[in-house]
C-alpha cells in the first residue's frame, strides 16, 4: 500500500511514458479577473520538472487548481490519466499528488514528529471508536507510523527535531518538514511551491538534493515552482514557462534561457532581473 | 507561575466553602439542610459537567462554535421526556408521546424502573447526534461564522416550537410528572444519594470516553485541522468528515446530559432553556476551565455553577430591597465579565489543554523507540529507503 | 496557542466551498428571480402584511447593515449586535423620560430628572405621531452615548485581542458572546427584565388606498430608516472614510501596505455601526415593547438579513432586512406568530444551501 510506485521511474520509461499528470486548458476567474486562462501542459513521470514565470503569472494558482484548493472555472486536470478535476484536496492526496505551501504551514503546536505520525491515511485510530474499542490494533498501527516518521525523518535529517515543537524551527527546517509531511503520504506526485525561497543556500541545497534522491530511489514525479534561477538550472528538466496564465513554452533550461519570448515576459512583468538572481 | 497554578485549587476550595457556609449561616445552623442542598448542588454539577464535556468535544478539539447548547439541551431533554412521561390524561394537557408502555420489546426484559429511561437517554443522544448532523449539512463546511448564526437560531427555533406548536410537548406549561429512574426501588430519602453515585458513573464513562478519543490519532487530526484546516487538507485529511465527527459526537453526549437532567427534573418548560441557562452558563464553564481540556470542563462546571448557584443565598441577607432584588442580576454581569476577562488575560482557563496529543506516541517513544535505528528494511509497511 | 486562537479568517477561507456549478448557475438566476415572485405575490394577495413587512424590514436592514459592516472589516460575526439595538431603544427611553427602575420585585419607576419630555413642548405629539420632539432629541442623545460604549468596548476587549495577534475570528466572536449578557445584565439591573413600551396612548391608524392601515409612527420608522441607510451608503460609497473601509473590507493586507491607517477605519466602522445600531433599537422601541431578550431574538433575523444580501456587503443588508422583514410578516397570515422566528431560520437555511454567498455573491 505504502511504496506503489511502479518501474516507471526507470529512464529507459521516462520518455517513452504517457504523462503522469496533464493540465487541459485549465481556466480560472475571480470576479472576471483571470488569474489562469486556458492553461495547458503535461508533465512526464519520473521528472523534477520546473514551472517558472513572472509574479503574478498564476503558477500558484495552478497548484490550487491541480490539488483542488481552488475549483477549476473551466478546463480539466488528468492523473496517470484519470481525470482529477473537481475532486477535494484530500481526495486529490489520495490519488498521490502531495503539495507544499509557498509559506510553510506546519502545526506550530504539534512536535515535528507529531507533524508527520498525523499523515498516513486510513488509520485505525482516526476513528473515535477506533480508540474506544480497538486499541491494541491502534497501537501497532501508531508503531508502524513511528517506524515511518523516524525513517522520513532521517531522509530529510529532522530527527534531531523529533520532539521539537514545530514552530521552534527556523524557516529552512519548516520547509524540510513540509517535504517530509509530503513523504508521509506516500506519494506519486509532489508539487512544491518555491523550496529555495526564505531558505539559506546550504540548506536549499541539502532540499534539492534531498528530492534529486527521492526522484531517482522511488521515482516521485516533482513539479517545482522556483523563482531562484540557479537551484531551477541545476535540477530541474524540463522547465516549463508561464505568463499571464498561461503557459508560455517548455523546453530545456537552456532552451528556456534563450528564448526570446521568455525575456520579454520577465520584462514586460515588472520584477525583471531579481528573478533570475539568487534569492534569500 | 506557581501563583498561577495555585489558582485552580484556591477557587475549588472558595467554591465549595461558598457552597457549605452560606447555606449553613442562611439556615442558621441546619447540617442536614445543608447536606440536602450539596447534594442537590452535586447533582445538578455532575449532569452539568457532563453536557460541558460535550461542549468541549466540539469547540474545544475542534474549534466548532456551538452557540445553540440550549437547543441540543432542550431537544435532548424533551426526548427524554416523552420516552418516560406518563400519557396525558387530562384534556387541558396535550402531548405526543407516553412511549414507555410501548416500549416492550422484550416482554422478559422490560421493567418500567430503568428501560425506559435507557431507552430515553439513548433516544436523547441519538435526536441531538441527528440535529448536529443536519446542522452539519446545512452549513457549509461548518465555518465557524455560518455555524455561530446557525446553532442560535435552531436553539431559538426549537423554544419557539416547544412553546408554540399546539399537542406536541404541551407549550408554555410543559411536561410535568415525569418518574426518575429506579424511583420506587430506592427509598426516598436516599433516592438524590443514587443519583449522585448514578451521576458519577456517567460522568466517568464519558470523561474517559472524551479523553481516549482526543487522545488518539484522531484527536491528532482535530488539533491539526483546528490550527490549519487547508495544511490538514492538504495532508489529505477531510476537514468536514472529522469536524462533522466531533460535532456529532459532542452534541450525543450533550443529549445523554440532557436526559438526566429531565429524569432530575420532572418537569420541563420551554423557559428552563432561554439562552442565558440554556448555552451561556456551559460556554462560561468551558472557558473558564480551560477550553480543550475535560478536567478542565469538569473544574469549570464545578466552579462557575458554584458560585452560581451558592451567591443566590446572598439576596437572603437583610438589605435593602432595591439592592437584593438586583442580585440575580448583578450575577449576570459579573458572569459576563468573569468570561470576557478570562478570555482576555488567560484565554487557556484554569487547566490548560495538554500540549500533547496521542497517548500512543509517547508510550513507542518512551519504550526508547530507536531513534536512530532505521526501520527493518523488510517490514512490508516500513518505507523502502 | 490555546483551544481558542484556532481558526484565523485566512484559514477557513481557502478550502473551497463547493456548489455544483450547474445548482451554481440556476441559482445565481433564479434565487432573485423567485425572491421578486414571490414578493409580489405576497403584495398582491397580504398587502396589508406585505406593507408593515416593508417597516419592519426597514428596520432590520439598518439592523443587517450594522452586522454586515462590521463583519466585513473586524471579520467576525458581531453576536452583541442585537443587544446593541435593544441598549439603543432602552438608551433613548433613559433619556425620554429618565426611567429607571426601581427594584427588580416592585413595580414602579424612579425617574430621574435628566429627561427631554420635560423641556417646553417636547411631549406634544404633532400628526397623530406617539411622540414629540423630546424623543427625537433623546435618539441623538442615545447614538452618542453608543458610540462612546462601542468604542469603549474596543479599547478594553476587540482592541486588546487585534493587537495582542490573538483575535482570530472565532476569539472575537466568542468575546462578543460574552459581551451580549453584560448588557443584558445591565439592562436587568437598570430597567429590569420586564417589557416596556417607550411611549404611551393609543394612536390611531389611518386608512390608505388598497386598504391598507398604517399608524404614523409606522411611516416615520421608515422614512426614518431610508433616510439613515441612504447616509449610510452616502458614507460607505462617497466619502473617502468609506473608500478606506472598503479596501480594508476587500484585503485588510493591502489597506495596510496602501498606507490606510486601518485603527483609524475600525473606528470610525464602530461609530457608524453604533449610529445605525442605536437608531434603529429606538425605531424597533416605537414598534415593539422592549426586553432584554430581545436582544438574542434579534440576531437570527438579523443575520438571516445580512447572509441573503452576502455577509459583508452592504446592500445586500437592505434587500436581505426587506427579505426577512416581509417574510416575517407575510407568514403571519399562515403560521402562529410565534413561529416568525421560524421564517428566519427557513430563510437562512435556504441561502445556506443554495447559495452560501448571498444574492449579491461576495468575493472568495
Amino acid at each position: 500500500m505504502l511504496n506503489t510506485v511502479e518501474p516507471v521511474g526507470t529512464p529507459e520509461a521516462v520518455t517513452a511514458a504517457a504523462p503522469i499528470l496533464e493540465v487541459v486548458e485549465a481556466t480560472k476567474s475571480f470576479d472576471g479577473v483571470y488569474a489562469v486562462n486556458g492553461c495547458s501542459f503535461s508533465v512526464r513521470p519520473g521528472t523534477i520538472t520546473g514551472l517558472i514565470g513572472p509574479n503574478g503569472a498564476g503558477k500558484t494558482t495552478v497548484f490550487n487548481l491541480i490539488t483542488g484548493f481552488l475549483p477549476l472555472t473551466s478546463g480539466q486536470v488528468l492523473f496517470e490519466g484519470t481525470g482529477i478535476t473537481g475532486l477535494a484536496p484530500h481526495s486529490v492526496v489520495r490519488r498521490g499528488i502531495v503539495r507544499t505551501f509557498q509559506i510553510p504551514r506546519e502545526f506550530k503546536s504539534m512536535t515535528v514528529l507529531e507533524n508527520l505520525m498525523l499523515v498516513p491515511h486510513g488509520q485505525i485510530g482516526e476513528r473515535p471508536w477506533g480508540t474506544w474499542f480497538f486499541s491494541k490494533r491502534v497501537a501497532q498501527d501508531e508503531d508502524r507510523i513511528y517506524q515511518k516518521a523516524v525513517e522520513v525523518m532521517r531522509i530529510v535529517q529532522l530527527e534531531r527535531l523529533r520532539d521539537e515543537f514545530a514552530s521552534n524551527l527556523s524557516g529552512g527546517q519548516k520547509k524540510l518538514l513540509e517535504l517530509a509531511r509530503t513523504l508521509m503520504a506516500d506519494p506519486k506526485m509532489i508539487l512544491l511551491d518555491e523550496p529555495g525561497a526564505g531558505v539559506n543556500p546550504t540548506l536549499a541545497k541539502q532540499l534539492m538534493k534531498n528530492v534529486e534522491s527521492l526522484r531517482a530511489d522511488r521515482g516521485i514525479t516533482f513539479l517545482v515552482i522556483e523563482h531562484d534561477m540557479d537551484l531551477v538550472t541545476q535540477h530541474c528538466d524540463p522547465v516549463i514557462v508561464m505568463s499571464e496564465g498561461r503557459r508560455l513554452m517548455e523546453g530545456t533550461v537552456e532552451e528556456v534561457k534563450s528564448d526570446e519570448r521568455v525575456l520579454e515576459a520577465y520584462l514586460g512583468g515588472q520584477a525583471v532581473g531579481r528573478q533570475t538572481g539568487t534569492r534569500n | 507561575m506557581k501563583r498561577e497554578r495555585l489558582m485552580m485549587p484556591l477557587l475549588v476550595i472558595l467554591t465549595t466553602a461558598a457552597l457549605v457556609l452560606l447555606p449553613l449561616d442562611r439556615s442558621g445552623g441546619d447540617i442536614s439542610g445543608t447536606f440536602d442542598y450539596v447534594v442537590q448542588f452535586g447533582i445538578t454539577f455532575l449532569i452539568f459537567a457532563i453536557m460541558v464535556i460535550g461542549l468541549n468535544i466540539q469547540l474545544g478539539y475542534a474549534g466548532i462554535s456551538n452557540f445553540g447548547v440550549a437547543g441540543f439541551f432542550l431537544l435532548g431533554s424533551y426526548i427524554a421526556g416523552l420516552f418516560v412521561v406518563p400519557p396525558a390524561t387530562n384534556q387541558f394537557v396535550t402531548y405526543v408521546g407516553g412511549f414507555a408502555k410501548l416500549f416492550n420489546p422484550l416482554p422478559g426484559l422490560y421493567t418500567d424502573q430503568w428501560l425506559p429511561f435507557v431507552a430515553g437517554t439513548i433516544a436523547a443522544g441519538a435526536a441531538c447526534g441527528i440535529l448536529g448532523g443536519l446542522l452539519a449539512l446545512l452549513t457549509p463546511r461548518l465555518r465557524f461564522d455560518y455555524l455561530a448564526i446557525a446553532t442560535i437560531g435552531v436553539a431559538e427555533l426549537l423554544r419557539a416550537v416547544a412553546t408554540v406548536q399546539v399537542g406536541l410537548v404541551n407549550g408554555d406549561r410543559g411536561l410535568i410528572g415525569i418518574p426518575s429512574p429506579m424511583q420506587k426501588l430506592i427509598p426516598t430519602d436516599m433516592y438524590q444519594i443514587f443519583l449522585v453515585v448514578l451521576l458519577a458513573v456517567v460522568l466517568a464513562v464519558v470523561y474517559v470516553a472524551a479523553e481516549r478519543a482526543v487522545r488518539s490519532p484522531w484527536g491528532r487530526v482535530l488539533r491539526a485541522l483546528r490550527e490549519d484546516e487547508t495544511a490538514t487538507a492538504a495532508a489529505g485529511k477531510n476537514v468536514f468528515a472529522f469536524k462533522t465527527q466531533a460535532f456529532i459526537l459532542g452534541a450525543v453526549i450533550m443529549g445523554v446530559a440532557a436526559s438526566f437532567f429531565t429524569y432530575y427534573r420532572r418537569g420541563l418548560t420551554p423557559t428552563d432553556f432561554e439562552p442565558l441557562q440554556g448555552t451561556f452558563l456551559f460556554w462560561v464553564m468551558l472557558i473558564v476551565g480551560g477550553a480543550g481540556s475535560n478536567k478542565g470542563a469538569i473544574v469549570g462546571a464545578y466552579v462557575v455553577w458554584g458560585l452560581w448557584i451558592a451567591s443566590l443565598q446572598l439576596t437572603s441577607y437583610p438589605m435593602p430591597e432595591e439592592i437584593s432584588s438586583r442580585i440575580p442580576f448583578v450575577r449576570f454581569v459579573l458572569l459576563g465579565v468573569f468570561f470576557v476577562a478570562t478570555l482576555l488575560v488567560r484565554p487557556q482557563g484554569l487547566v490548560p489543554e495538554d500540549r500533547r496529543v496521542s497517548r500512543w506516541v509517547q508510550r513507542t517513544v518512551g519504550r526508547g523507540g530507536p531513534l536512530s535505528t532505521p526501520a527493518e528494511p523488510d517490514t512490508p509497511d516500513a518505507v523502502r529507503p | 496557542m490555546t483551544a481558542l486562537d484556532a481558526a484565523p479568517v485566512e484559514s477557513t477561507s481557502t478550502i473551497p466551498i463547493r456548489t455544483r456549478t450547474l445548482r451554481e448557475n440556476v441559482s445565481r438566476r433564479a434565487f432573485p428571480v423567485i425572491l421578486v415572485a414571490l414578493a409580489l405575490l405576497a403584495a398582491v394577495t397580504e398587502t396589508q402584511l406585505f406593507v408593515v413587512g416593508i417597516i419592519v424590514g426597514s428596520v432590520l436592514s439598518l439592523g443587517a447593515l450594522g452586522i454586515t459592516i462590521t463583519y466585513g472589516i473586524l471579520k467576525f460575526p458581531n453576536l452583541s449586535h442585537g443587544l446593541g439595538l435593544v441598549l439603543g431603544g432602552y438608551l433613548t427611553l433613559f433619556f425620554l423620560t429618565g426611567a429607571v427602575r426601581r427594584s427588580a420585585q416592585v413595580a414602579g419607576d424612579v425617574n430621574f430628572p435628566l429627561r427631554f419630555d420635560q423641556l417646553p413642548g417636547a411631549g406634544v405629539k404633532v400628526l397623530g405621531l406617539s411622540f414629540g420632539y423630546g424623543f427625537l432629541l433623546a435618539v441623538v442623545v442615545s447614538a452618542i452615548v453608543s458610540i462612546g460604549i462601542v468604542l469603549l468596548l474596543d479599547k478594553v476587549v476587540y482592541g486588546r485581542l487585534r493587537k495582542r495577534g490573538t483575535g482570530s475570528a472565532l476569539m472575537l466572536t466568542i468575546v462578543s458572546f460574552g459581551v451580549a449578557y453584560i448588557i443584558v445584565g445591565v439592562i436587568d439591573i437598570v430597567w429590569g427584565n420586564i417589557p416596556r413600551a417607550i411611549t404611551t396612548g393609543t394612536h390611531p391608524a389611518n386608512r390608505y388606498a388598497f386598504g391598507i392601515l398604517l399608524k404614523p409612527d409606522q411611516i416615520f420608522i421608515f422614512i426614518v430608516a431610508g433616510v439613515l441607510t441612504a447616509a449610510a451608503y452616502f458614507i460607505i460609497y462617497r466619502t473617502r472614510m468609506g473608500k478606506a473601509m472598503r479596501a480594508t473590507t476587500d484585503n485588510p493586507a493591502l489597506a495596510r501596505a496602501s498606507g490606510i491607517n486601518t485603527e483609524r477605519v475600525i473606528r470610525w466602522t464602530w461609530i457608524l455601526v453604533a449610529v445605525l445600531t442605536a437608531v434603529a433599537g429606538s425605531l424597533l422601541s416605537l414598534q415593539a415593547q422592549l426586553n432584554p431578550n430581545l436582544g438574542l431574538a434579534l440576531l437570527l433575523p438579523l443575520f438571516a438579513a445580512a447572509a441573503v444580501g452576502g455577509i459583508g456587503n452592504p446592500l445586500g443588508a437592505l434587500i436581505g432586512g426587506l427579505t426577512v422583514g416581509i417574510a416575517q410578516e407575510v407568514s403571519v397570515a399562515f403560521f402562529a406568530p410565534g413561529y416568525k422566528i421560524g421564517v428566519a431560520f427557513v430563510i437562512l437555511a435556504i441561502v445556506l444551501l443554495v447559495r452560501p454567498t448571498g444574492i449579491l455573491g461576495t468575493k472568495e
